[in-house]
């Protein structure tokens, strides 16, 4: 015992004597300028691998999307993969692909779409030249927009056939209303279908311009030929005016009320999901932070969180998390539970939430284990560079730059009265939508209702959603 | 935050899985001539290789990274293990180690500690050699390497995890002849590997017989130094890192060690074709070929990389896209001191589908394929093996694997300009030496199965 004591004190003093050390271990530093037409570069160096990644990230996505535009966001990225002024067929831009050893990708969210080459360095020149020709000079042929459309509507039902599918647009619809199709990067199946030429050469008019755009270099390059070249391509990329001049899309108004959403899944358990409206970048930048430090504090291993919900059996899955957002980012805490434990496991979650602001909820040990963790898993994240561009172009499009490059050190500010704040401006009392997806396969609820299975502490007339 | 959560501690524990060589197949493909190479062949110069406090070394230092990997390669593995104890020895062993924390730090506050850090400490067994490991961010290795010392030399052997991991291996080997994808290559490394090191697999009656004092008795007899190899990628010099080993692991004992031979089977020499009972009426054929592959240190491992991606390309072709006969026909390799091929499908056509494949093996035995179309796609295939190493738990994986299979860590960086250099007869000239002999096990209904055409390669 004594030896353990001994060698448990030598790892703490450990851990004391490398906190100050820890504190400026920062993320991989990168270059940054601006071209004169108005395209921001960053460039990352890392030689550990001999290859590049070059990414480009716009912000267009979903929260550009009224409803007769959902999901074109999606379709133009799939087009950027096939003809373009100099590669006039698809034929000839996948053979380009193969000549260059590119491994190519898109990803279309709600407040960004990614392009992006992973290509031997040798080759990085001719793939900066590749990248310019087809962000700038899309064809939009009609044959491949038939084309395409099948392609994203395939990829629609895909995600249809998963048996959560209908239950999770149902809660998403309630979390966001009449503003849906602005947090639906997939899109709508009639809005897919009656895409055109022209609705995609508005979409490049208005949100494919280069001071509407980030251009990532990252891997076994030298930042000063990256200066170098980059002008050399992507210079003939025209500005055009600020998309979001005006403000941009109104944010999502908060929600009136709580609301129960009900569906059935072929799935032997029962799945909760609970939603928040959380805090927004541009109205309560602090807040996106505080709440990344209080969703570390309630999920780790140790914390009554957790060990009330999921230790004891209730719950075979847990997790609570916030989704950093220029236009409302959603809090959401998820449940996986069995039929027969659903009435405990809602009254145990409740119970909890009644206690978040509790002043002996989580100890000063558990708040600096939050931010440790989150900060290593932050530190993680940038090693992958094929990968980390992609967490650059989030960031850059939902924070900004300076944001993330602050972030490591906003963590460490955090303050039991930041988290305080936190839960009383968007968890506690606030509404929320409860969503209950019953097991086809288990026992009907009876008298589902927000009085039953709702936060007892904010007793409302039930209404359910359709 | 940004949604979808990357945990990396299962990422390297994965990735040892994937190396371990103990049944799971990988597609991975690095440069392999066994002889001597110039840095001009390989992308990578850096690596250094040393021995400290007589711990054979290999290290390569990035200052880029903000991440540290060590793990310690410990040869023998599986085969290695003596014939009177149980065969499931080393797989408990580097589990309960790793699961435990040390007789001097608990494992609650060990685990705590890990969490807080976001270290990843785990244990995987593998047939030649096991692998104890260690991945963190440089800011806390010396923390962490205290830790992984510490388990390394110390270990606690928890009861708990030992019994709660023994009732889980226990359901698994149960339930293994369940699912007839599992038990086809279960029967398929029964019959290829008879008589060969590879081919002692545990059973229940192995895993019956674990007991705590036997786990402690086989870590003594591994844990020396004859058997390491450290291989270690991140920002940390040579110097830190060898002050580091002689303080912690000095005074581990020398021990001996001499590999085991591992020449390929006798059932790699003649074809098979084998039909196991299975317990319920299946819907469909379960069809599994092993035939011997070259190892990466061959001379003629490029030719056959470039010939198995043509192969496959054909198979999946002719037999999904052309005839639909199957789903997802696969041609694969299963690395390792010995190296075997893999064809394997789900079909009610068998002999139609084996038609398909043999004319196919026939094709690149017969015919000069294209310079050019040799040439196709090559960067691409370059760009995805580098993207498979490009962090430092991948680079130490493949570095300390190269070492152990190759004898050269060169072999652990895929080469284009080999790989480029590939021509139409040496790929003829793989398919004639390799596409032969295979051995099937086919699990379903066989009433109706031609053998002597499953023989007939």
């Amino acid at each position: 015992m004594y030896i353990r004591f001994l060698f448990s004190t030598i790892a703490t003093l450990l851990f004391y004597l490398i906190a100050p050390l820890a504190a400026t271990a920062q993320l991989p530093p990168w270059t940054r300028f601006t071209l004169d037409n108005g395209l921001e570069v960053l460039v990352v160096e890392n030689h550990l691998t001999p290859i590049a990644t070059i990414e480009i990230a716009v912000k267009n996505g979903s929260f550009t999307e009224p409803p007769e535009y959902n999901g074109l966001s999606h379709l133009y990225e799939h087009m950027f993969f096939t003809s373009n002024a100099r590669d006039t067929t698809e034929d000839n831009f996948l053979g380009r692909v193969d000549d260059l050893g590119i491994v190519y990708n898109g990803q279309t969210w709600e407040e960004q779409v990614e392009y992006f080459f992973t290509l031997p360095k040798e080759n990085l020149e001719d793939g900066l030249d590749f990248m310019a020709t087809a962000i700038t000079s899309p064809l939009f042929k009609p044959d491949e927009i038939h084309k395409q459309k099948e392609v994203v509507l395939g990829e629609f039902d895909r995600n249809e056939a998963n048996p959560f599918f209908k239950f999770n647009r149902k809660v998403e619809l309630a979390l966001w209303d009449g503003w849906i199709s602005r947090k639906e990067p997939l899109g709508e199946r009639p809005a897919i279908n009656a895409a055109t030429r022209e609705k995609l050469l508005y979409i490049k008019g208005k949100y494919y311009l280069p001071n509407n755009a980030l251009l990532i270099i990252t891997g076994d390059v030298n930042t000063g030929d990256i200066r170098r070249l980059i002008p050399k391509y992507f210079l003939r990329w025209q500005r055009g005016p600020n998309p979001f001049a005006d403000g941009g899309p109104k944010r999502v108004p908060p929600l009136a009320k709580p609301i129960l959403v009900l569906d059935t899944v072929d799935e032997p358990r029962t799945t909760v999901e609970i939603r928040w409206h959380g805090p927004s970048i541009g109205l309560d930048d602090k807040g996106t932070y505080v709440a990344d430090v209080f969703s570390f504090i309630l999920t780790q291993p140790e914390h009554q969180f957790t060990k009330a919900l999921q230790e004891s059996g209730l719950a075979q899955g847990l997790n609570f998390t916030y989704y950093t957002q220029r236009q409302v980012g959603p809090i959401k805490a998820d449940l996986i539970t069995t039929p027969d434990h659903l009435d405990s496991a809602m009254k145990v979650f409740w119970a909890q939430l009644a206690k978040f602001d509790d002043p002996n909820y989580y100890s000063d040990e558990e708040i600096e284990t939050a931010k440790s963790v989150l900060r290593t898993q932050t530190l993680l994240r940038s090693e992958k560079l094929s990968s980390f561009s992609h967490e650059l172009a989030f960031w850059w499009a939902a924070a900004g730059l300076d944001y993330y490059g602050h972030y490591l050190d906003d963590l460490s500010k955090v303050t039991r009265q930041d988290i305080a704040d936190y839960i009383h401006r968007y968890i506690k009392n606030k509404p929320y939508v409860l969503g209950i997806a019953q097991s086809k396969l288990g026992h009907v609820l009876t008298e589902p209702s927000l009085q039953k299975y709702g936060n007892p502490n904010m007793q409302t007339k039930t209404e359910v959603q359709p | 935050m940004k949604q979808g959560m990357w945990f990396r501690v299962w990422g390297i524990v994965g990735m040892l899985m994937l190396i371990s060589a103990c049944g799971t197949t990988h597609t991975t493909n690095f440069s392999s001539l066994g002889e001597k190479h110039s840095d001009e062949e390989t992308p990578v110069s850096d690596v250094q290789e040393f021995d400290a406090a007589g711990i054979h070394i290999l290290m390569r230092q990035s200052t880029a990274s903000p991440v540290v990997t060590a793990i310690l390669y410990i040869k023998g593995g599986d085969v290695a293990t003596p014939l009177d104890e149980p065969a499931s020895s080393e797989y408990f062993t580097m589990k309960i180690v790793a699961a435990s924390g040390t007789q001097r730090i608990g494992k609650d506050y060990f685990r705590k500690k890990l969490y807080r850090m976001q270290t990843g400490i785990g244990g995987e067994n593998g047939r030649d050699y096991s692998a104890l490991s260690l991945d963190c961010i440089r800011e806390n290795f010396d923390t962490s390497w205290a830790y992984f010392s510490d388990m390394i030399r110390h270990p606690a052997f928890d009861s708990v995890e030992f019994v709660n991991f023994k009732k889980s291996v226990l359901v698994g080997l149960s339930s293994r002849e369940d699912e007839p994808g599992a038990y086809s290559e279960l029967f398929a490394d029964s019959i290829y590997f008879v008589g060969h090191p590879y081919g002692r697999n545990y059973s229940i009656a192995d895993v019956e017989q674990e007991n705590i004092p036997l786990l402690k008795k086989h870590f003594s007899e591994i844990m020396v130094k004859k058997r390491f190899l450290l291989s270690v990628v991140g920002n940390i010099s040579r110097e830190e890192l060898t002050k580091k080993i002689e303080a912690t692991l000095a005074d581990l004992p020398d021990g001996d060690y001499k590999p085991i031979a591992v020449s390929p089977p006798k059932k790699a020499f003649s074809p098979g074709a084998y039909f196991p009972p299975f317990a319920r009426k299946l819907p469909t054929d379960y069809m599994l070929a092993y035939y011997l592959a070259p190892t990466k240190g061959d001379s003629d491992y490029y030719a056959y990389l470039r010939l198995r991606n043509f192969f496959g390309g054909f198979v999946f072709n002719h037999i999904r896209v052309v005839h639909n006969l199957a789903y997802a026909p696969n041609v694969d390799d299963r690395d390792g001191r010995t190296a075997v091929g893999t064809i394997s499908l789900q079909t009610p056509y068998v002999d139609s589908a084996v038609k398909i494949i043999y004319n196919d093996v026939d094709f690149f035995q017969q015919n000069l394929i294209r310079e050019s179309a040799i040439h196709e796609g090559i960067a691409g295939w370059a760009t995805r093996n580098y993207m498979n190493v490009e962090t430092t738990a991948e680079q130490a994986v493949s570095l300390g694997q190269a070492v152990i299979e190759t004898g050269d860590w060169h072999n652990a960086f895929f080469s284009y300009k080999k790989l480029g250099e590939v021509t139409s007869q040496q790929i003829v000239d793989a398919a004639n030496k390799y596409l032969r002999n295979f051995n099937w096990v086919i699990v379903g209904d066989t009433t109706n199965v031609d053998r002597k055409l499953l023989e007939s390669r």
